[in-house]
């Protein structure tokens, strides 16, 4: 069932994971999640995902480190941040999702990945 | 005279009275009384002599017993002066004149003892006692011829020349007697001031004494202080910054030992570059050839102003290490005031910024901790409502509106206190950019509508029609406008009305709301903006809040470069003023608002 594109969640929550997993299959993603920031890249570097959503705080390296690897090393994916911090300090990345995410604004993010 | 009213070393002085106070009157007499005594001895021993006429010489002794009696007399009641002590010597002479007429005459051997009560009223102060002398010595020469007048001339004489002897000795005694007085009084006078001196003397070293016990224990008390003093250093210097004081505190802070310090280190050594730039900002130029720094310089002019100078430094420590400390400088005087240099103490900081950090850490930490379950909440309630598959029944959607409306206000909660914290530690950023404020100020009515319609409050926007172009924080400026509007709802009762106005300036924008409601108490006004403070009317009244609403407002306002006022009246209404100047450099610091007034 690997029709739609390929979206990357790199979270620590579970909860928030299933969230945006729900979420990422209903605007028709296929959704791998990434508890850390070493899987992730692991990941990334054998499928490439259209969409990244990142959470900042993460156990290992920071989710503002991967951000910068991802943006350097995948200028194709889009990058989005999610976290509970204030989006003022968020790193550069093509979109943001500040906690607590909506439904609707994750959607308008989803539409801008090609398909 | 002052002899009496002297402490220790009058006694010298008591003796010197004793001697020249004279002899007492029987002493005087003695001599008189002695020869008289003698004179009858020899009259009756030797049978040749005899008495010429007895009763006049038993007249005579007994005049002379008479003044001897009176003598006693007055030797007793201690009278050694006056008319009353002349009295014997002058009954004397007449006593002695008499015994000389009843042992001879003008022939009689004893004619010579008249000479000592003569010497002795010589002596008194006075030349008339010279007159009286030659008075009364003519008198009782002369006596004998009163009952047996001499047949010649020259017998007469004998009553003329002996009286002019005796006055001229008496004449010469009476000089004698005032010129030793008059030594007697000089030297006694002499004596006199020289035992004033010395109690005088006396008093000032004791004095002296007392006052050197009292700044001995002065010195050991300040000495206790200033070693005991080892959590802050002392440090004085001289009006060019040479160290000359260095306190134990001082020695645990820089690591530098006291006699390293004092008149050897310059104070610009404990600073490095960093601070005294920052010092040094804003300051006059310095004068040529000053050997300060201009920072430094700066503050020691401050300090001359008597302005309390305290500021927040990160020096040098002993290790080279930075050293976070508060630095207090004031003048340095000496006993009459004049200036000498200055005084700084250095209050190190270090626990106090670790205290800091940990909390902003534990703050960080908690609000992240409670926000990650509250944007879990949050985004399955988001799901829930929106999901076009599986409608909820209207009673559902609802509930569930409650739990958000609640988790939402929480989240509001937790963000308000982990920013009240930033703000205390100067840890927030504004993302600055060129947008119209009117859009903003739209929004924020529109979002504080629901709440003021369900609260029978009109909410009403003037607001310019074109555009108003600010370098702002859009987020974080919607965010105290928010607060404000908010609050004029919370505090305006039912009916009442809610206004949103702005005006734009050449240098500033100001952003007025302008409230129906309860208004503040006066002598609150001050208060408003401490953090957790509620105004009474808010707390009698109940409207809910925990009092950081206007604390984050004005923060956000001022790190704008702007400033917040208010004006107030129970019972009429509230009018807050967000002022933001049109052009500014973004200002750290905090404290350079004015608040309400």
């Amino acid at each position: 069932m690997s029709a739609g594109p390929l979206a990357l969640v790199v979270e620590d929550s579970d909860d928030q994971t299933d969230l945006l997993r729900l979420h990422l299959e209903r605007a028709g993603f296929d959704v791998i999640a990434a508890p850390s920031a070493e899987r992730a890249l692991e990941i990334c570097h054998e499928v490439r995902p259209a969409l990244a959503i990142v959470d900042l705080i993460l156990p290992g390296i920071s989710g503002q480190e991967l951000a910068g690897v991802l943006r350097e090393s995948f200028p194709e994916c889009l990058l989005v941040i999610s976290s509970v911090l204030h989006y003022s300090t968020y790193p550069e990345a093509d979109a943001i999702l500040p906690k607590p995410i909506s439904g609707a604004r994750l959607r308008s993010i989803a539409k801008r990945v090609a398909r | 005279v002052t002899a009496r009213a002297l402490p220790a070393g009058g006694s010298a002085l008591a003796r010197f009275h004793v001697l020249f106070d004279g002899p007492s009157p029987l002493l005087k007499q003695v001599p008189t009384l002695v020869a008289l005594g003698l004179a009858v001895l020899l009259i009756v021993t030797i049978p040749e002599l005899g008495f010429t006429t007895l009763v006049s010489a038993l007249l005579g002794i007994g005049a002379v017993l008479a003044a001897s009696v009176l003598a006693l007399v007055l030797t007793v009641r201690h009278v050694a002066d006056g008319p009353v002590v002349l009295l014997i010597p002058i009954v004397d002479i007449l006593g002695l004149g008499l015994f000389r007429a009843g042992t001879g005459g003008p022939g009689s051997l004893f004619a010579g003892l008249i000479l000592i009560p003569i010497v002795w009223l010589a002596a008194a102060p006075g030349v008339r006692y010279v007159a009286l002398v030659a008075v009364l010595t003519s008198f009782v020469l002369l006596l004998p011829y009163f009952s047996d007048p001499p047949e010649t001339g020259v017998e007469w004489l004998r009553g003329v020349i002996s009286p002019i002897v005796f006055a001229i000795v008496a004449g010469v005694v009476n000089e004698l007697s005032r010129l030793q007085r008059q030594r007697a009084q000089l030297a006694e006078r002499l004596a006199a001031e020289q035992s004033i001196a010395l109690a005088r003397n006396l008093e000032m070293v004791t004095q002296l004494q007392a006052s050197e016990h009292r700044y001995r224990d002065l010195l050991g008390l300040f000495r206790s202080v200033w070693d005991a003093t080892t959590a802050q250093g002392v440090i004085g210097v001289d009006m060019d910054g040479l160290v000359v004081a260095w306190n134990p505190g001082a020695v645990n802070l820089f690591g530098v030992r006291e006699d390293e310090a004092a008149g050897r280190l310059r104070m610009e050594e404990l600073f490095p570059d960093d601070a005294l730039a920052l010092l040094a900002q804003g300051a006059a130029e310095p004068a040529a050839g000053d050997p300060l720094p201009p920072g430094l310089r700066a503050l020691f002019v401050l300090a001359d102003g008597d302005t309390t100078v305290d500021r927040d430094l990160t020096l040098r420590g002993g290790a080279g290490q930075p050293l976070p400390v508060r630095l207090t400088v004031t003048p340095r005087r000496d006993g009459d005031g004049e200036q000498l240099g200055y005084l700084l103490v250095v209050t190190d900081e270090t626990r106090t910024a670790e205290v800091s950090r940990m909390k902003d850490e534990f703050v960080g930490m908690i609000s992240h901790e409670l926000r990650t379950p509250l944007g879990s909440i949050l985004g399955y309630i988001d799901l829930l409502l929106d999901d076009p598959e599986n409608p909820l029944s209207e009673e559902q959607a609802h509930f569930l509106g409650v739990v958000q409306r609640n988790a939402e206000r929480l989240l509001k909660l937790v963000g308000d206190l982990l920013f009240t914290a930033q703000v205390e530690s100067g840890g927030f950023r504004l993302e600055l950019q060129q947008v119209d404020v009117v859009p903003l100020l739209v929004a924020s009515v529109e979002s504080a509508n629901p709440i003021a319609q369900a609260a029978g409050v009109e909410l009403i926007a003037e607001l310019p029609s074109e555009p108003v172009p600010l370098s702002i924080d859009p987020d974080r400026l919607g965010q105290a406008v928010d607060n404000i509007v908010s609050n004029a709802v919370k505090f305006t009762p039912s009916g009442g009305r809610v206004a949103l106005s702005l005006s734009a300036g050449p240098a500033a924008v100001t952003i007025s709301v302008r409230d129906s409601g309860i208004g503040i108490p006066k002598d609150e006004l001050k208060r408003l903006f401490t953090r957790f403070f509620r105004a009474s009317t808010a707390t009698r009244n109940a409207v809910p809040g925990i009092g950081l609403g206007l604390v984050i407002a004005r923060a956000i306002i001022v790190a704008h470069g702007g400033w917040m006022d208010v004006s107030s009246e129970e019972g009429v209404g509230t009018e807050f003023r967000l002022t933001l100047p049109l052009h500014h450099a973004e200002s750290d610091d905090p404290s350079h608002d004015d608040a309400a007034d």
